[in-house]
């Protein structure tokens, strides 16, 4: 099985995108993927509240295929809480997804994630074992930070790569919360030095579809020289063990 | 068949296994890669002057399967003409490899001009690493500056990465008959908000023809799963894929001359 944790779909504001379902759907079709995470790209250009209407309308059509990751602007602040408890309650939403810089609050405003902003919404979810993802382009010592402060929320963190591989490895030792998605992952055998240094059950796959081409990761995780359990565990177990302790907590 | 034309040799700063010959060869196996056009990161990287010798009695074990790229710094415009000199001879070197901005000259200015005189004299393809982020950064190697290169000169001229803005990048190449690009990091495309983009293969062979697009992985940098899943994910036809994946590298780097 393979299982996505990072597809986005809806309209793309910024240049001419293909990122209709039709476009999802084909690419998870040929693809073999066979479940994904999904969040509408509305949530990354502040109109969340209308984003999150969407991501759940698709998952309410297509249930067997896709959870959705509700997600927010945090520079409207008074609706984020709100946003968070929806997450919580409604079924269709299996976690939060955090954007990188391109929200502006994020990172232009408002210090990145290592911010009040950030921590009042970890707060809100711990104890409710409820996933954050959040995208690459934070540094991994502050998703470490965060992720040390609330042991309790699982943090799925994408943006590792060749340059800060050895962050990220850190960043994942210290902190068992902490879980190292893939999708911009290019090193030559990432996942083996991944895998060595941190574990197979810290490894989650993920695409970036339909902006990412979705055969590279694929590959790379098929090529890796680690045991095909732990090609399973990194394709869908790891995130499939993380959703099951959230349902658990609902 | 398959040749890549972007495979590096040597230590790299970075958590990466591989860096000797026999890892590269391991890696080209499993990946049914035949032939490796190989450059020694010693003489990108840390300005070392015997990197080419280094790289050739590492190489010279493989001669089918891994080809050379004499790497030459244009700070040191007399060991470079003698680098060029010595290699050029040797006939497992069949190209050239530099690295403007990390020598950080421009490539179109006078310290390059005579590497380049040398190249084209040599009649051996230049490989330029080159990666533009937007307006500002890199620029000493961006596709426009590589193009006055190939117009003064007749060797072919490959813009590393896809230059990073591959619609830029083909933009600059399109009309220009001895200039192409090679596709590793070629997933990024650094001057949009997702860098890294499903059809920008199919969109470089729209724009430019696959007559002016090399496979290359950048090997051990980059996993060669990373372009080996681009061109999966492309929709291009039989001919073309074959282009791309060996047979412009064939007739570049004149390998049925020197290989087969």
């Amino acid at each position: 099985m393979i299982f996505d944790s990072n597809v986005l779909f809806g309209f793309e504001l910024q240049y001419n995108k293909d990122l209709s379902m039709e476009k999802v759907l084909e690419l998870m079709e040929s693809r073999n993927i066979d479940k994904a995470l999904i969040t509408n790209i509305r949530c990354r250009y502040s109109d969340f509240l209308r984003g999150n209407d969407e991501t759940a309308a698709i998952v309410g059509k297509y249930p067997d295929k896709f959870l959705g990751m509700i997600s927010f602007n945090m520079s409207q602040f008074i609706d984020i809480e709100n946003e968070v408890d929806r997450g919580l309650k409604d079924r269709k939403f299996a976690g939060i997804r955090i954007f990188n810089t391109s929200t502006g609050f994020i990172s232009e405003w408002g210090g990145g994630i290592d911010s009040y902003s950030m921590r009042k919404v970890l707060k809100q979810v711990s104890g409710t074992k409820m996933p954050v993802f959040i995208e690459g382009g934070f540094p991994f010592i502050t998703v470490g930070t965060l992720a040390h402060e609330f042991p309790e929320v699982p943090i799925i963190a994408s943006g590792v790569g060749y340059g800060n591989m050895g962050e990220a490895i850190l960043a994942a030792q210290a902190n068992e919360n902490l879980f190292l998605e893939i999708s911009t992952l290019d090193t030559m055998d990432g996942i083996d030095v991944l895998v060595k240094y941190t574990s197979a059950d810290r490894i989650i796959f993920g695409t970036g579809l339909p902006y990412n081409s979705p055969s590279c990761e694929m590959l790379m995780v098929k090529s890796a020289h680690i045991s095909e359990q732990d090609k399973e565990k990194i394709f869908s177990g790891n995130l499939l063990g993380i959703l099951h302790e959230r349902s658990e907590n609902k | 068949m398959i040749i890549d034309v972007h495979v590096h040799c040597g230590f790299m700063f970075f958590p990466i296994k591989a860096s000797v010959s026999e890892d590269l060869i391991k890696a080209m196996d499993e990946f049914n890669i035949d032939v490796g056009i190989v450059s020694p990161i010693e003489g990108i990287f840390y300005a070392s002057m015997d990197c080419n010798q280094k790289m050739y009695d590492s190489i010279k074990k493989f001669p089918d399967r891994l080809k050379g790229y004499i790497v030459v710094n244009p700070n040191y415009p007399m060991e470079a003409m003698e680098q060029l000199e010595k290699f050029s001879k040797i006939p497992q070197f069949i190209g050239v490899k530099v690295h403007p901005s990390w020598y950080n000259r421009p490539v179109d200015g006078p310290e390059f001009e005579p590497v380049f005189n040398k190249c084209e004299e040599l009649d051996l393809p230049v490989l330029v690493h080159s990666y533009v982020i937007g307006d500002q950064e890199d620029q000493v190697s961006c596709p426009e500056r590589i193009a006055n290169v190939a117009r003064r000169h007749g060797n072919p001229i490959i813009v590393a990465h896809m230059g990073g803005n591959s619609g830029r990048t083909c933009k600059v190449i399109k009309n220009i008959d001895n200039m192409y690009m090679d596709i590793s990091s070629g997933r990024e495309r650094a001057s949009q908000l997702y860098v890294w983009e499903l059809g920008r293969i199919d969109d470089a062979v729209k724009e430019i023809g696959a007559d002016k697009i090399l496979f290359g992985s950048d090997m051990p940098l980059l996993d060669p799963s990373i372009c080996f899943g681009m061109m999966e994910d492309s929709n291009l036809s039989g001919e073309d894929r074959e282009k791309i994946m060996w047979k412009n590298a064939n007739r570049i780097f004149k390998l049925d001359k020197k290989v087969y």
